[in-house]
């Protein structure tokens, strides 16, 4: 059914009503084929968050690209437009032809953080399915999910029908394809996720099952018989010649990020030991010069942007980024398209590639030194010094940036108050720079501002760090503290995260299968958009793991050395001994440098997945030179 | 060289607000190539200055912005060149060159036309509809509470807010409000006056409003702003 006549006329009732019209430029309305399989892409938070999400504009216009195949886009709905769909009795639906959800073959989710997982059931509630995957009718959508927070997807197992874990950009159509053909042959659901999950990279959570111990411990992972022990997961092969849309979607609300972005790489082996994305997202390749400019041209043609966005994990380690950098904003700053750069590391080889596209206009930059002592950057494998860190920021400052913002974690394996008294002192140290390289100017500069940013760690899976303790509320609360009392002033600003938040993210982060209920009941209970700091409500949570016997403290432990891990199901191409390792090196503040640019460390993903480290510019950054 | 240049904005864009209208416009004339002349300073911007807004949830047959542009062009490639880069329910209807003196649209523009499609709880002639019009018109004052966001409401007379109203067919009523800098009245705010004496008015939705467009009231008739008379010769 299509209900676009009465949800246009209804609109007027609620706040940021172009949320929810779609027609876009660029958007793509196809016909509605019988023959043709239909996919809703759903990401579980607002329009704006969603509309700047890279994963599903690829994901939208490979599946549009197939003559046989459809794809729509759906976005979570706030408070109001809730209470306005289920009073007017109006299903969830997508915004290209505001078919309900229902109408659809497929119901695929991107899963970017853990704090959307009641956004997903929402969706699927307001799309009048079951939450329950095993409670779902034959003739409902299949619901599919992937995306970074795929690599645990435990929590939410019992909601999804299959998983695709890895890059989807590298086997969605295949998939599809299949999924169409098994269909077509009239086999019923449970028949053809059997024989999905053949295919590599997929992942049907109803085959696969968890053993618990007395003490809540997973005693064993179990698969059906005949069902594949681990699932791998696919990545693209050479990013050249992926597919990568130019005909970007133009929203008209403002959004997160309202440019032309372009990946300019994937992966990154700096092995910083508590990221997430640097593992899961390895092997590293980039994209050459030349395809970069091609693709910006077209970009920038289709969509009437003013701007480029250059995104990667580490923009300076991008082989040829200075030569990019140039080669763009000498072709386009007389069209008045500035650039920009995401994941700057903290030295002055970024300072200088900022420059670069920041002739003109200077806000802020940002650095993210993670950690505020030496000792500490060496537990975490950060690889930058304090000298790297005054250098930059003096170099900043002298090339006329005067807000500097600056990221930390607390948190991190074997901290002391000492190394939290290190992000002040470091804050206030690089403010004193600020201060005098202003004083000694000629030139006019604004009031130095710094402001420090300090999130908690959050131990991901498939990290060093996967066994680490998260620390508890009341120590949390005592960092907060210390900070907010030592930096102020008013060249600071000074923000964190909810702890709460924090804990939960937590548990959830390292979940396992038994979380599904515990989130079903927060979400029956009210609890939405976690991540909106407005929305988030510690007291539901705290109800729904105790109806369900659940002890959150369970998920927030140290774990053993030789645990089970719920998330051992999915194989990320990095052996676990190989996190450990780096897990007791980090205890032993032992460094290990960029295997692009050193030796190998032996985290076996180049042959896993059988790739050569491929880079553009060679296996020498010609930054670092 | 300077064009004035007329828009629609229809059903499918209805709830774009002026601010994203505004980007919009920025954006299709970027797609389309048009040679756009620059703001100076630190960000430049393509120099755009557009008429009074229009609400959010309202279709207007009848929107205007002022473009500059480095070279001369025939209007009708203007046209051509920005419909093909825009989406369908954002059509440019006109575009007239005009001096570099010209008055501005924001000083220009003082009037809105809306016509309304009333629906009844109960049918009506057109008779009866006339004789509503001419009652309602000719009281003395015409008293609507306004909300406003973030402000507290305010009391306003609509009487002296509607410069002239007619019904042009059945259930077609036509209304001359001001707008602009001299104050505006809302469609939904004529809705809601009407109701209160005629409670056989159903309920407003907006896809029952068009703005038919805006233009300037010279006392005796209200001409659209790229007429012969503001362009000069």
């Amino acid at each position: 059914m299509q209900y676009k006549k009465k949800i246009i006329e209804n609109l007027y009732k609620i706040s940021s009503p172009e949320r929810y019209t779609g027609n876009e430029w660029n958007s793509i309305q196809k016909d509605w084929q019988p023959e043709s399989l239909k996919v809703a892409l759903a990401f579980p938070d607002v329009y704006e968050i969603g509309m700047s999400h890279l994963g599903l504009k690829i994901l939208y216009h490979l599946i549009n690209r197939e003559e046989n195949m459809l794809a729509e886009r759906v976005y979570a709905p706030w408070q109001d437009m809730e209470d306005l769909m289920k009073e007017e009795e109006i299903p969830l639906y997508t915004l290209e032809s505001y078919h309900e959800i229902k109408d659809f073959d497929i119901l695929g989710f991107t899963l970017q953080y853990e704090m959307s997982y009641t956004n997903i059931l929402n969706m699927l509630d307001l799309s009048g399915l079951s939450i329950y995957a095993d409670e779902r009718a034959e003739e409902d959508p299949l619901v599919i999910a992937g995306g970074s927070t795929v690599f645990n997807s435990e929590p939410i197992a019992e909601f999804i029908d299959l998983f695709f874990v890895g890059e989807a950009e590298a086997f969605i159509v295949e998939l599809l394809n299949k999924y169409k053909d098994l269909k077509a042959q009239g086999l019923k659901k449970d028949e053809i996720l059997k024989k999905l999950n053949k295919m590599p990279g997929v992942y049907v959570p109803s085959l696969y099952s968890e053993e618990y111990g007395e003490q809540g411990e997973i005693l064993a992972l179990n698969s059906a018989p005949g069902e594949k022990d681990r699932v791998k997961k696919q990545v693209v092969q050479n990013l050249d010649q992926a597919f990568y849309p130019t005909d970007f979607i133009v929203p008209y609300r403002d959004t997160v990020h309202e440019r032309v972005v372009l990946e300019i790489s994937r992966g990154c082996t700096r092995s910083c030991r508590f990221c997430a994305a640097g593992m899961a997202y390895r092997p590293v390749r980039e994209r050459s010069v030349e395809r970069l400019m091609e693709l910006a041209e077209k970009a920038l043609k289709s969509t009437g942007y003013d701007e480029i966005s250059l995104t990667s994990l580490s923009t300076v380690d991008y082989t040829e980024a200075k030569k990019l950098v140039q080669q763009m904003t000498e072709r386009f700053s007389d069209k008045m398209i500035s650039v920009s750069l995401s994941s700057l590391r903290v030295d002055k080889f970024s300072v200088e590639l900022a420059e670069e596209v920041n002739k003109v206009r200077k806000t802020g930059l940002t650095f993210a030194p993670e950690a505020g002592t030496q000792r500490l950057r060496d537990v975490i494998n950060k690889n930058i010094s304090e000298e790297d860190i005054y250098s930059a920021a003096r170099s900043a400052f002298e090339n006329g940036w005067s807000k500097i913002k600056l990221y930390f974690m607390i948190g991190l394996p074997t901290e002391t108050m000492e190394d939290v008294k290190g992000i002040a002192e470091m804050a206030q140290k690089i403010r004193n720079i600020g201060q005098e390289v202003r004083r000694n100017t000629k030139k006019r500069m604004r009031r130095i501002e710094v402001s420090v940013s300090v999130s908690t760690f959050v131990p991901k899976v498939f990290t060093p760090f996967q066994w680490h303790k998260m620390d508890d509320i009341e120590t949390i609360i005592k960092k907060h503290d210390y900070l907010r009392d030592n930096i102020k002033g008013r060249s600071f600003s000074f923000s964190w995260n909810d702890p709460e938040l924090s804990r939960l993210e937590g548990v959830l982060a390292r979940g396992d299968r038994r979380l599904s209920q515990v989130i079903a009941s927060a979400w029956e209970k009210g609890s939405r958009f976690e991540g909106w700091h407005e929305c988030f409500e510690p007291r539901i949570w705290g109800e729904a793991f105790r109806e369900n016997e659940i002890d959150p403290e369970n998920y927030l432990r140290e774990r053993k050395e030789d645990e089970i891990f719920s998330w051992e199901k999915l194989d990320i191409g990095i052996p676990k001994s190989f996190l450990l390792r780096e897990y007791k090196n980090a205890y032993q503040e032992i460094l290990i440098d960029d295997c692009r640019f050193a030796d190998c460390h032996g985290c076996a993903i180049c042959g896993n997945f059988e790739v050569d480290l491929e880079l553009v510019g060679g296996r020498t950054n010609e930054l670092q030179d | 060289m300077n064009y004035r240049i007329k828009f629609a904005k229809l059903e499918d864009l209805m709830y774009i607000s002026h601010l994203e209208v505004i980007k919009t416009l920025r954006r299709i004339i970027r797609r389309a190539e048009l040679p756009a002349a620059f703001s100076q300073g630190y960000n430049p911007r393509i120099n755009l200055a557009i008429g009074p807004p229009l609400a959010v949830g309202l279709i207007s047959k009848g929107e205007y912005f002022d473009l500059e542009l480095e070279e001369e062009m025939e209007p009708e490639k203007i046209l051509a060149d920005l419909n093909a880069a825009s989406p369908e329910h954002l059509k440019f209807l006109k575009a007239v060159a005009v001096p570099d003196d010209i008055r501005s649209l924001s000083s220009l523009v003082d009037t809105a036309i809306y016509t309304i499609n009333f629906d009844y709880t109960e049918a009506k002639s057109l008779e009866a509809e006339r004789k509503m019009l001419e009652e309602f018109m000719n009281q003395e004052e015409i008293m609507i509470i306004r909300h406003r966001r973030k402000k507290s409401d305010r009391k306003i007379d609509l009487k002296k807010r509607i410069f002239s109203a007619e019904i042009t067919d059945k259930n077609k009523w036509k209304f001359a409000v001001v707008t602009g800098s001299r104050g505006n009245v809302r469609p939904e705010e004529l809705n809601r006056a009407l109701r209160e004496k005629y409670p056989e008015i159903k309920e407003f939705s907006p896809l029952q409003v068009v703005r038919e467009g805006v233009f300037v009231n010279d006392g005796e008739k209200f001409d659209p702003p790229y007429a012969e008379k503001f362009i000069g010769s």
